[in-house]
C-alpha cells in the first residue's frame, strides 16, 4: 500500500500513521509532519463517532480535505491510516 | 435573518441529489437542520471544519472536507463563522 500511494499522480507528500496515531513513515512535504497526523486522527476520531448520521451507521471509506491548489486524502487499510497531499487543478467548466 | 437561514436551507435542499443539510456556528450550536442531517451532529461538523482548517494554517480559504460512505458523502466547509455541512447521494464509481 505504501509503495502504491507513492505512485498517485501529482503527488506531494504522504503520511502512514497506526491506529494509536503514531507516524510510522512520512515522505514528501509531510516528512516530520507530526502536527498534520494529529489533524487528521483527530478528524478520523471525530467521524467514526456513528453522530454523523441519524441512523449512526454510516461507515466512512475515504475522506478528502480540499484546499485550493492541493487536497489531503486519507483513507484506512489494515489498521494504518494512509494520508496522501496530492496537487488539485479543478479542470473550468466547460461552456457551451 | 432565521427566514433569510431557513430560506437557503430549504433551496439547498432542493438542489439535485442533496438529502440532508445543516448549519452551525464556531462552537458548534446547530443554527438549522434539514432532511436526515441530524441536529445533534453540529458540534462533531464544527470540530471537524476546525480540524481540517489546521492541517494548513496559512492556507488563504477555508478547506472543504468530504467524507464519503457507500451510503451517501457528507461535504463540510467553514466559512464567516458559519460550518455548513451538506448531505448528498453517493457520487458514481
Amino acid at each position: 500500500m505504501a509503495q502504491i500511494i507513492e505512485k498517485i499522480p501529482d503527488i506531494l507528500g504522504t503520511l502512514v500513521i497506526n491506529e494509536d496515531g503514531a507516524v510510522i513513515s512520512s515522505t514528501g512535504e509531510l516528512q516530520n509532519e507530526e502536527h498534520a497526523a494529529k489533524s487528521v486522527m483527530s478528524m478520523l476520531q471525530a467521524s467514526s463517532r456513528g453522530q454523523l448520521t441519524s441512523d449512526g451507521s454510516q461507515q466512512f471509506k475515504r475522506m478528502s480535505v480540499v484546499f485550493d491548489t492541493f487536497m489531503y486524502v486519507v483513507t484506512l487499510s489494515n489498521k494504518r491510516v494512509y494520508v496522501a497531499k496530492r496537487g488539485y487543478n479543478p479542470q473550468e467548466p466547460v461552456l457551451a | 435573518m432565521e427566514e433569510a437561514l431557513d430560506k437557503v436551507l430549504d433551496d439547498t435542499m432542493n438542489m439535485p441529489g442533496v438529502t440532508g443539510v445543516l448549519c452551525t456556528d464556531k462552537l458548534g450550536l446547530c443554527l438549522g437542520a434539514r432532511g436526515n442531517a441530524p441536529a445533534h451532529s453540529s458540534g462533531l461538523i464544527a470540530t471537524l471544519a476546525n480540524h481540517a482548517k489546521a492541517l494548513e494554517a496559512n492556507a488563504e480559504a477555508p478547506p472543504i472536507v468530504c467524507l464519503e460512505s457507500d451510503s451517501g458523502n457528507i461535504l463540510i466547509r467553514a466559512k464567516d463563522g458559519i460550518t455548513t455541512a451538506i448531505y448528498k447521494v453517493p457520487s458514481g464509481p
